[in-house]
C-alpha cells in the first residue's frame, strides 16, 4: 500500500486505495466500535442526556431554550457535540450507537482534512496521502472519534480552518474558527496563535493588539455576565494553577515545619527561608510547571505499565495511549527534520503547546504535528534507501504499524477495564443493575464516592428530561460558582452512613461496602446488614476510599415495613 | 570573560555547592541507608584489619549483603574514617569531595564540547544546585563516584585528540568507573567502544607506544573483571534487578489476554497480543520515561534512596531551556557527537532493570542534561535583544539561587521529618543504648522489620572487625545469607510467650513484641516518636 501511495506513478491509482483503505477500515472497524461494550464516558453521558433533555423539550439540562453554551454538572458541554447528536439520537436511541455513529463518520471526514492540510504545506500528494495514513491510525485519533464528539469536530473544523487560512480564504477561515471554538475551547488558542503567526510583521503587531483587545473584552463580558463560565474557566483551566489558593497551603505547611522542627535559617528577627517561601516564587514555579504538563511521556505511550509512576501524580490512573510506544523518538527526529524546512510547523506545534497548557484537551492538536513529523522523517529516509531496500523497509514498517494497530485496537474494544474511569465503568455496572430488577424503587440512595452520578443515572434510565427540570433539587451555591444537584425526584446522590440513617421501607441503596457496615470492616465475611439484604456485591471496585470503605460495591435492599 | 572572574565565577559556584553538600550531612538524611553502613564498616574492618566483614583481603568486589558491591567507596572512606572515625560524617564525606570536584569536571567537558565559557559556567551552576546532584553526593552512592569517573574520562578522552598522553588516563578513567557501579559496568565499555569507533581516525594516529600502552591498561582492567564475572560477582547484582523478570508475560498482557480470551483464536492472539511487542512496549517505555518531562521537572522519584521531599530531579524552570537545549544538540549531532552518544547510551543499563524510572542508575544522563540545560539557555539568550541579555542572566542566577534555597530548606528540615523511614531509622538512636548494657545480658535478641539488621549493629556499636570475623561462621550463615547472628547477637522474630522464660536476656522490639511488659526503656527519635522498647527478663 504505502509503495504504491509513494511510488507509484499514477496519483488516482494511489488515491483510490488509500479511499480503499479507509472506507474498509471504515467498514471493519465502524460497526465493532459501535457494538463493542465500552461503556459510555462521563463528557458523553452528559452531552447525550443534553442532546435528549433537547430533542424531547427544546431546553437544555438548566431550561434554557436551545442555548448557544450548555452548562452540566459544573462543565461546559460541546455546543455542536450536544447539537450534532441530535440525528443520531432521533435514528438510534439515546443509547452507544446513537452517540458515537456521528464520531466515526467526523473521523473519516477528517481524514479529508488532515489531506488538504498537509497538502498545504508540503504541495506533495503521495507525501500528504502518506501522513493521512499515519494519522489515520493514531491511537489518539480513535479514541477521540469515538468517545469525544466535540474534540472530534474541534480537530476536523481547526484543520479545515487551517487549511482555508493557507490558500487565503480569511472567511472560511474564521467560519470554520468558530465552528471549532463551539466543538471545544480548546481549539481557540491553537488556532489564534498559528492565525497571528501568518501575519506579516505590521499587521502582525495590529492582529495582536486586536485579538487580545477582544479576548479581554470577551473575558469582560463573561465574568460581567455568565460568573459560572468565568467560574468554570477559572478553575478548569491553567489559571487553576496559577492562583495563589493552589500553593498557598504548601506555604503554610513548610513554613509550619520549620517552626515546629527548627531551621537554621529562621532567626528569632527574620526567617530566612521566606525568601523561597512566599507566593511569587510559588506562583512563578507553578507557571513553569504549567509548560511541563502537556508532556507527561508515560501517560502518552505506556499508561498500562507505568502505573506505580502514575499514581504518583494522583486522581485518575487510567489512559488509553496517545501514540504508540515506539513513535516518540521518531517523532522527535522528525521534528528536527522538519522545522528546517517548513516553520509553519513551529507554530502550529507552539499553538499545540499553548492549548494544551491552558486547556487539557487541547493535547489533540498535537497530533497533526506529530503525524507530520514521524511521516516526514520516514518518507525522508525512504527516499535515501536504493529500490531494493525501499520495499523492505515499507513491508517491514507497514508490517509493524498494523501489528501495533490491531494490538491497540484489540485494547480499546475490549480491554475498557484498563483504560476507563472506575466510574464509567462501575456506573454502567450499577444502572444496569438497577434497571435489571424491574422494580419501581420508591427512594434510591447512590453514593458520590466513585464520582458524580447524576448524568449516569439520567442517561442509563432514560429519565424524562421534563420529570428532571421539575424533581430536581440543587444543592448550595458554592465559592467557585459550581452547584450540584442534591437529588432527582426519589433518588438522592451522596455518601451515607447506613448505621446511622432513618431507612425509607423498601428502598434501595448503592455504595461502597464501609457505607454500610462501618470503616475499616471486612466486608468479604459479611452476608448481611441491618435492616436491609445485600442485593448484589461487584468486588475490585478502585476508589481512593477503597482503604477504609473496602473495594466492594453493594446493592442493598431495606427491609424495613 | 577574563580569567580571573572565570576562576573567582567557579570558585563561587564550587563554594555554593559545597555548601549545599556537605553541611548538615550528618543528620540529613536523618540516618546511613544500608548500603552507607556496609560500606562504612567494610572500610572500618579494612583499617583496622585489611580485610572487609567476610574476611577478604582488600576485595575488588565485596559480598556485603550477596550482591557483591563495588569496592572504591569502601576504600575512598577509609582516610575519612581514619580522621572522623566510623560515623555517619565519615561515611559521606568522600561523596560530597567527589560531587564537588564533579562540578569541576562538568565546567571543564562543557567548555571542550561547546568551546563557549558562558556555557561552561552555567553547566557547573547548575550542577552544583540541581536537586539530583545535591543530594546524591550527600547520601553515599556509588554512582556518584562512577559518574564522576565516566566524564573525566570523556573529558581526557576529548583532551587526548590533542594530546595524546591523556588518552591512557581516558581509559583508566574509564575502567575505574566500570567497576564502580552496577550501570557502568556496561556504560563504561560501551561508551568507550562508541567514541572509538567515532574517533577512529585520530585514534589510529596516535603513536604505536600510545596504542598498545592502551591495550595493556585494558587488558588489566578487563581481564579480572571478566574472570570474577565468570565467578558470579561482577553481576551478582542483576539477578534481582533484571528486566526479564516481565518475560514472557507482562502484568498488561496477561490481562489483556484475560479479557480478549473469549473472541480471539491463538493465532491471533499470538498475532496481536505478541509476548515480544508487549516486552518491548516495557523495555521502550522505561527508556522513554528517562526522558520525560514529568519525571525530571515534576514528579519526586520513587526510588526511596532518591527522593528529597518536594523536589523533583531537575527545578521545573529548567525545563523550557533543557527542551531547547536537547532539540539544539540534537540538531547539530555531528558537531556534538560525544555528548549525544553518552545521551543515547546512558539509559540502556537503566532499561534493562524491572524500575521504571530509577535516577540513580542514569547519573551520567542527568549530568547531560545540566549541560544540555545551559545549551538551551544560550541558544534562548543568543535570540534575546542583547541589552536583555545581562538583565535575564541576573534574573535567572537570582530565581537559581532562590530555588537552591528552596532545596536547602527541604533538605534539612522537611524531608528528615517526611522521608526518615527512607533510611532504615531507629537503629542510629538505639544501638547506642544497647551497647550501654549488652554486657549485662547473656544475649540480646532484636526484632526489626528492616532487612539486613546486623550491619547496624555493626556499625553504630562500632564492633570490633577481628572479634566479629572471629564469631562469624560462614558455612552457618550460608550463601546466600540466610542468618544475620553475631556474638550474643540474634535476630529474628520476638514470640513473647515462649520468650519471657529466657533467662537474663535483652531484647528489642516494638509494642507489640510485649504485650502487657514494662520496658526498661524506650527509645525515641528526635521527633519524640518512640521507636523501640528495651525489655529485660532476669
Amino acid at each position: 500500500m504505502l509503495q504504491s501511495i509513494m511510488f507509484s506513478s499514477s496519483k488516482k491509482t494511489a488515491l483510490i486505495c488509500i479511499l480503499g483503505l479507509i472506507i474498509f477500515a471504515g467498514l471493519f472497524l465502524g460497526p465493532r466500535i459501535l457494538h463493542a461494550s465500552i461503556p459510555a464516558t462521563n463528557s458523553e453521558v452528559r452531552e447525550a442526556y443534553t442532546t435528549y433533555s433537547i430533542i424531547k423539550t427544546g431546553r437544555d439540562t438548566n431550561g434554557t431554550f436551545l442555548p448557544i453554551l450548555f452548562r452540566a454538572d459544573n462543565n461546559y458541554l460541546s455546543t455542536l457535540g450536544v447539537y450534532l447528536k441530535i440525528p443520531g439520537i432521533l435514528i438510534f436511541g439515546p443509547n452507544l450507537i446513537g452517540i458515537r455513529f456521528l464520531g466515526i463518520i467526523i473521523g473519516v471526514i477528517s481524514l479529508f482534512a488532515f489531506y488538504l492540510f498537509s497538502l498545504s504545506i508540503f504541495k506533495k500528494k503521495q507525501l500528504a496521502l502518506m501522513l493521512t495514513v499515519i494519522f489515520a491510525l493514531s491511537p489518539i485519533l480513535l479514541q477521540t472519534n469515538v468517545l469525544s464528539l466535540g474534540i472530534s469536530l474541534a480537530l476536523m473544523f481547526s484543520l479545515y480552518a487551517i487549511y482555508f487560512l493557507f490558500t487565503k480564504r480569511f472567511k472560511l477561515f474564521w467560519l470554520f474558527f468558530l465552528l471549532s471554538a463551539l466543538s471545544n475551547f480548546a481549539s481557540i488558542p491553537f488556532l489564534l496563535v498559528f492565525y497571528i503567526s501568518r501575519l506579516g510583521a505590521k499587521e502582525r503587531k495590529k492582529g495582536m493588539i486586536i485579538i487580545s483587545t477582544c479576548l479581554l473584552v470577551f473575558v469582560f463580558l463573561i465574568f460581567k455576565f455568565d460568573k459560572s463560565l468565568f467560574g468554570y474557566l477559572k478553575t478548569n483551566t491553567v489559571i487553576a494553577d496559577w492562583l495563589p489558593q493552589s500553593y498557598t497551603y504548601q506555604i503554610d505547611k513548610r513554613i509550619s515545619f520549620e517552626e515546629i522542627y527548627g531551621s537554621v535559617l529562621l532567626t528569632p528577627k527574620l526567617n530566612f527561608n521566606r525568601i523561597a517561601f512566599n507566593k511569587i516564587f510559588f506562583g512563578i514555579n507553578s507557571i513553569f510547571t504549567s509548560f511541563i504538563i502537556p508532556f507527561n511521556f508515560e501517560k502518552i505511550i505506556a499508561p498500562f505499565q507505568a502505573q506505580t509512576v502514575l499514581a504518583s501524580d494522583g486522581g485518575n490512573l487510567r489512559f488509553f495511549p496517545q501514540f504508540y510506544f515506539w513513535e516518540l523518538p521518531l517523532v522527535f527526529a522528525g521534528i528536527i527534520l522538519v522545522l528546517r524546512k517548513h516553520k509553519d510547523i513551529t507554530w502550529l506545534f507552539v499553538g499545540a503547546v499553548t492549548s494544551s497548557i491552558i486547556f487539557s484537551n487541547g493535547f489533540i492538536f498535537f497530533l497533526p504535528i506529530c503525524a507530520i513529523a514521524e511521516g516526514y522523517l520516514i518518507y525522508f529516509l525512504i527516499s535515501k534507501f536504493k529500490h531494493i531496500n525501499k520495499l523492505f523497509v515499507i513491508t517491514i514498517l507497514s508490517l509493524f504499524w498494523m501489528v501495533s494497530y490491531l494490538t491497540v485496537v484489540d485494547i480499546f474494544l475490549n480491554s475498557s477495564n484498563l483504560w476507563m474511569t472506575e466510574n464509567d465503568i462501575r456506573q454502567n455496572e450499577i444502572w444496569n443493575f438497577v434497571r435489571s430488577t424491574n422494580k419501581n424503587w420508591p427512594y434510591i440512595q447512590i453514593t458520590d464516592r466513585l464520582g458524580e452520578p447524576l448524568f449516569y443515572y439520567l442517561y442509563y434510565m432514560h429519565v424524562d428530561p421534563s420529570y428532571y427540570l421539575q424533581n430536581k433539587v440543587n444543592g448550595p451555591l458554592l465559592n467557585n460558582q459550581t452547584q450540584r444537584i442534591d437529588s432527582v425526584g426519589s433518588v438522592v446522590f451522596g455518601s451515607f452512613d447506613y448505621q446511622k440513617i432513618n431507612h425509607v421501607p423498601r428502598s434501595l441503596w448503592i455504595g461502597l461496602a464501609g457505607e454500610f457496615v462501618g470503616q475499616n470492616a471486612n466486608p468479604t465475611t459479611l452476608l448481611s446488614v441491618d435492616n436491609g439484604n445485600i442485593l448484589n456485591r461487584i468486588k475490585g471496585v478502585d476508589t481512593p476510599d477503597k482503604k477504609t470503605f473496602s473495594e466492594e460495591l453493594w446493592f442493598v435492599k431495606s427491609n424495613l415495613k | 570573560m577574563k580569567k580571573i572572574l572565570i576562576i573567582a565565577v567557579l570558585s563561587a559556584i564550587i563554594f555554593i555547592g559545597g555548601f549545599l553538600r556537605i553541611y548538615n550531612i550528618s543528620n540529613a538524611p536523618p540516618s546511613l541507608n544500608w548500603d552507607e553502613a556496609a560500606w562504612g564498616y567494610n572500610a572500618y574492618s579494612i583499617l583496622q584489619i585489611g580485610k572487609d566483614e567476610y574476611g577478604k583481603i582488600m576485595p575488588i568486589f565485596t559480598r556485603s549483603f550477596d550482591e557483591y558491591k563495588s569496592t572504591l567507596p569502601m576504600y575512598l572512606m577509609v582516610p575519612s574514617i581514619k580522621l572522623f572515625g566510623l560515623n555517619a560524617f565519615a561515611v559521606r564525606l568522600p561523596s560530597v569531595l567527589i560531587g564537588m570536584a564533579s562540578i569541576l569536571v562538568v565546567y571543564f567537558l562543557a567548555k571542550e564540547i561547546f568551546d563557549d565559557k558562558r556555557i561552561a559556567l552555567i553547566s557547573s551552576f547548575l550542577f552544583a544546585i540541581e536537586p539530583w546532584s545535591v543530594h546524591l553526593s550527600r547520601v553515599y552512592y556509588d554512582a556518584n563516584e562512577a559518574m564522576f569517573f565516566l566524564l573525566l574520562g570523556l573529558l581526557l578522552f576529548l583532551k587526548s585528540l590533542h594530546k595524546e598522553k591523556l588518552f591512557l588516563w581516558s581509559i583508566v578513567s574509564f575502567m575505574v568507573s566500570m567497576y564502580t557501579y552496577n550501570s557502568n559496568k556496561i556504560l563504561a565499555p560501551l561508551f568507550l567502544a562508541a567514541l572509538v569507533i567515532l574517533y577512529h581516525k585520530k585514534i589510529f594516529s596516535f603513536s604505536k607506544k600510545t596504542f598498545h600502552l592502551s591495550l595493556v591498561i585494558l587488558a588489566i582492567f578487563i581481564i579480572p573483571f571478566i574472570y570474577l564475572a565468570f565467578k558470579g560477582l561482577t553481576f551478582a547484582r542483576v539477578g534481582t534487578t533484571y528486566i526479564f523478570i516481565l518475560w514472557p508475560q507482562t502484568q498488561v498482557l496477561r490481562t489483556v489476554l484475560l479479557n480478549s480470551h473469549s473472541h480471539l483464536n491463538g493465532l491471533w492472539n499470538f498475532f496481536i497480543h505478541n509476548n515480544i511487542y508487549y516486552f518491548v512496549w516495557e523495555v521502550v517505555g522505561r527508556y522513554i520515561g528517562y526522558f520525560s518531562p514529568y519525571n525530571l521537572f515534576i514528579r519526586e522519584p520513587q526510588e526511596p534512596s532518591t527522593v528529597i521531599a518536594g523536589n523533583s530531579i531537575f527545578y521545573a524552570f529548567e525545563f523550557i531551556p533543557w527542551a531547547v537545549g536537547l532539540f539544539y544538540v540534537f540538531k547539530n549531532t555531528g558537531k556534538y557527537k560525544s555528548i549525544v552518544l553518552l545521551i543515547v547510551l546512558s539509559v540502556l543499563p537503566a532499561v534493562a532493570t524491572w524500575n521504571w524510572f530509577q535516577p540513580g542508575r542514569v547519573m551520567a544522563l542527568l549530568a547531560c542534561f545540566s549541560i544540555v540545560i545551559s545549551v538551551g539557555l544560550n541558544e534562548i539568550f543568543k535570540i534575546m535583544p542583547k541589552k536583555l541579555v545581562n538583565l535575564c542572566l541576573s534574573a535567572f542566577v537570582i530565581y537559581s539561587l532562590v530555588s537552591a534555597l528552596y532545596l536547602f530548606e527541604s533538605i534539612n528540615v522537611y524531608s528528615p521529618y517526611r522521608d526518615s523511614g527512607n533510611y532504615q531509622p531507629g537503629f542510629k538512636e538505639t544501638v547506642p543504648e544497647v551497647m550501654k548494657i549488652e554486657e549485662n545480658y547473656n544475649q540480646v535478641i532484636i526484632d526489626t522489620p528492616q532487612a539486613q539488621p546486623y550491619i547496624f549493629y555493626l556499625f553504630y556499636g562500632k564492633y570490633n572487625p577481628k572479634e566479629y570475623l572471629s564469631e562469624l561462621d560462614l558455612n552457618y550463615i550460608g550463601t546466600p545469607r540466610k542468618h544475620f547472628d553475631f556474638g550474643k547477637y540474634h535476630f529474628r522474630k520476638i514470640n513473647w510467650i515462649d520468650d519471657k522464660d529466657l533467662k537474663n536476656t535483652l531484647f528489642v522490639g516494638g509494642s507489640n513484641d510485649f504485650p502487657g511488659v514494662k520496658p526498661l526503656m524506650d527509645i525515641k527519635d528526635k521527633f519524640g516518636n518512640t521507636i523501640n522498647y528495651l525489655v529485660v527478663t532476669n
